[in-house]
């Protein structure tokens, strides 16, 4: 007879304990065995978490419930292999009454759907992790990283690419590729038609490029086609690496090398003109130092005298030769400097042109002032006298005998404090192609023919003036004459001083 | 010899490894095969403590892990003496949610002991782990220890429960 209620009716499918003081067994179903762990132990009078392990721990709590202070209680979904129950424990009369649902069918329903559902995020995490680490692997890249669609509109970009171009992310994705580079780059083998063509990857293309801040970019660019399998789609993957400043280091380097290259040139031309410049006059001292020994020559007094001559110019010529190499290389190892001193200029002129004339043997020079000048100027004597002494030689020596040389002083009309020394022949010019080298060393022009010279001389003008923060102005014609205009400060110091651009 | 039964749950995220942990301790066996665990289900393993003359009879309580969907039910924990919260160190996330997992514990038993495990630490660099481990020494107060595990290899497994079981019979 059980203690039950007779009007409580359990269905066979559901098990039962009816539980008394310290939650002793006093009744069961036949049901509940299936679910208890130890059915040898789901006997009257017995603790019923002997059977029931899961009840350990909610003894407090269940035996609230037999004597009415706690209404109900339930453990949902326990696994007891191979099946699962639903457990509820409510009080009737003083009893506590334990029901069991067969809870299986449902529960393996579930662990198949949660199997599929933790499978999927698991899966998904591992997609979102493999993702992070590609993004941190090309984020990490100093190389940028470009992919196009076939059309070469940029689909992804990297940072480094953003930065390489100084571009923000929204300003090139969807924009075409092509716009960020000169259309011949784009034509020799950047286009996605042109990589679809190539068995193999593209690689090396150098492109010279701009960034948005119109920054000159040299690229070395490598270039792949994938097939992406999502929608079939093919893509352009553009690695490029910022050679900017390896290719100016190149550049930096060939310059260099040429620069090499000019210096030994120069040397060589040096030697040349230098050994030629030399042998003529070694040659004429030499055969008159034959001719003066030898006892047949009998010589009279006048021709004595004519080849101690020789000897003494072509000396002369060696001396200056001599003299403007090694003036020149002081000026080059910036030996030379600009020094200003008070100045006669008039007297400094007369006694330059007395030397020349004496020197050349030629006496053709004229010297003008069209207006008196100050008595005292600030100006660098050894500077004025090399140039003045070079123009005006030159004037000279490439001008035929008779005539004149017009040498004028007068203040500058364009420049205040300056003064304009303006030297006029009319000789045999410069040709137009020589007056562009003029200044160049050992250059000599065209049509000097037999004249000797060591092309040094405008060289050391140039630079003299230079130093002496002047300008030089050449206007000359072939076969007419030339007319030389030096503009020099004579008074320092000088508000503004003149850049070595103005020169020429 | 004086027997003391504890009941300890096994609390975290799916996919952790709180079955192969449980697995590992009671069985001394691994699965890589991911199977997951629906409601609840008791595993028993008893540990002889012959310094402190105690048996402790261990119910370890597997329980549902939590996902998006699913909250762990409260009515699991009541009872239990002691809690194992497990996160999957190539998951940071589950890591995230420990302190979560600690309330709930809490809530239920104020006087319980936890234990955090980070799992599968087989799967990533030593130094690694070291740094969650002293993350978590930071962020989380309020634990018994903190345990770097693999339920693979078996490292600190035994450890990890044996500490467990002491702390519970000490201060019962």
């Amino acid at each position: 007879m059980s203690l039950l209620p007779e009007r409580l009716v359990i269905p066979p499918q559901v098990g039962y304990l009816l539980l008394g003081e310290e939650l002793k067994i006093l009744e069961f179903s036949d049901h509940a065995l299936h679910f208890a762990e130890s059915p040898e132990f789901l006997r009257p009078g017995e603790y019923v978490w002997i059977a029931f392990p899961e009840l350990v721990g909610a003894e407090e709590l269940l035996e609230s419930i037999r004597i009415g202070h706690i209404g109900q209680y339930e453990l949902k979904e326990v696994a007891r292999e191979p099946f699962y129950f639903n457990l509820y424990a409510s009080r009737i009369k003083n009893y506590l009454v334990v029901l069991f649902e067969d809870v299986t069918e449902m529960m393996t329903l579930k662990q198949s759907l949660v199997q599929r559902a933790n499978e999927a995020e698991l899966l998904l995490s591992a997609l979102r992790n493999s993702k992070d680490y590609l993004d941190k692997v090309i984020l990490s890249m100093d190389d940028a990283l470009i992919i196009t669609n076939d059309q070469g509109q940029i689909k992804a970009a990297n940072q480094s690419a953003l930065e390489m171009f100084g571009y923000g992310k929204t300003e090139l994705i969807d924009q075409p590729f092509q716009d960020l580079l000169p259309p011949e780059a784009w034509q020799a083998g950047l286009d996605p038609a042109a990589i679809a063509t190539q068995q193999s990857d593209i690689s090396s293309i150098e492109v010279d490029c701009f960034t948005k801040q119109q920054r000159p970019l040299t690229i070395e660019f490598n270039c792949s086609m994938v097939l992406t399998d999502l929608d079939q789609n093919e893509s352009f993957i553009y690695v490029g690496r910022n050679i900017t400043l390896r290719k100016l280091a190149e550049r930096k380097q060939q310059q260099a090398i040429a620069r090499e290259r000019e210096l030994v040139e120069l040397k060589a031309r040096f030697l040349s003109i230098a050994s030629h410049e030399f042998r003529n006059p070694i040659g004429s001292i030499l055969m008159c130092a034959e001719i003066l020994q030898s006892p047949k020559a009998s010589l009279t007094e006048e021709e004595h005298d004519m080849y101690i001559g020789f000897i003494q110019q072509a000396g002369m010529t060696l001396k200056n030769v001599m003299e403007d190499v090694l003036l020149l290389s002081k000026v080059d190892a910036g030996k030379l400097k600009f020094q200003p001193t008070s100045l006669n200029l008039e007297r400094f002129c007369e006694e330059l042109i007395q030397q020349i004339h004496l020197s050349m043997d030629d006496s053709r020079i004229r010297i003008h002032y069209p207006e008196p000048l100050t008595e005292k100027v600030q100006m660098d004597g050894k500077l004025l006298q090399q140039i003045l002494q070079n123009l005006l030689s030159n004037a000279l020596k490439y001008s035929p005998a008779g005539e004149f040389v017009d040498f004028t002083i007068q203040p500058s009309p364009h420049h205040t404090g300056y003064l304009d020394f303006t030297i006029r022949d009319h000789g045999i010019g410069i040709p137009a192609e020589d007056l562009k080298h003029i200044f160049d060393s050992f250059h000599r022009a065209t049509n000097v023919g037999e004249i000797p010279g060591t092309g040094l001389g405008m060289t050391i003008t140039y630079k003299s003036i230079e130093l002496h923060q002047g300008m030089i102005n050449i206007d000359s014609k072939e076969n007419q004459g030339t007319t030389v205009i030096v503009t020099l400060p004579s008074k320092f110091p000088l508000m503004r001083p003149y850049k070595s651009e103005d020169l020429g | 010899m004086a027997v003391i039964t504890k009941k300890i749950c096994m609390l975290g995220d799916f996919g952790v490894g709180k079955t192969s942990l449980i697995r590992r301790f009671v069985e001394q066996s691994f699965s890589d095969q991911y199977l997951s665990t629906v409601g609840v289900k008791l595993s028993r393993k008893s540990l002889e403590f012959s310094d402190l003359d105690q048996e402790a009879k261990l119910l370890i309580w597997d329980i549902e892990g939590q996902t998006k969907f699913k909250a762990i039910a409260a009515s699991y924990l009541q009872g239990a003496a002691g809690v194992v919260i497990v996160g999957d160190v190539t998951r940071s996330e589950t890591i995230q949610h420990f302190q979560d997992h600690l309330n709930l514990f809490y809530s239920a038993n104020p006087k319980g002991k936890a234990m955090l495990v980070l799992n599968k630490t087989d799967l990533i660099e030593p130094a690694v782990s070291q740094k969650l481990e002293a993350f978590l020494e930071e962020a989380i107060a309020n634990v018994s220890g903190i345990y770097q595990t693999s339920a693979k290899t078996g490292t600190n497994v035994d450890t990890m429960f044996e500490r467990l079981a002491k702390e519970l019979i000490i201060a019962p």
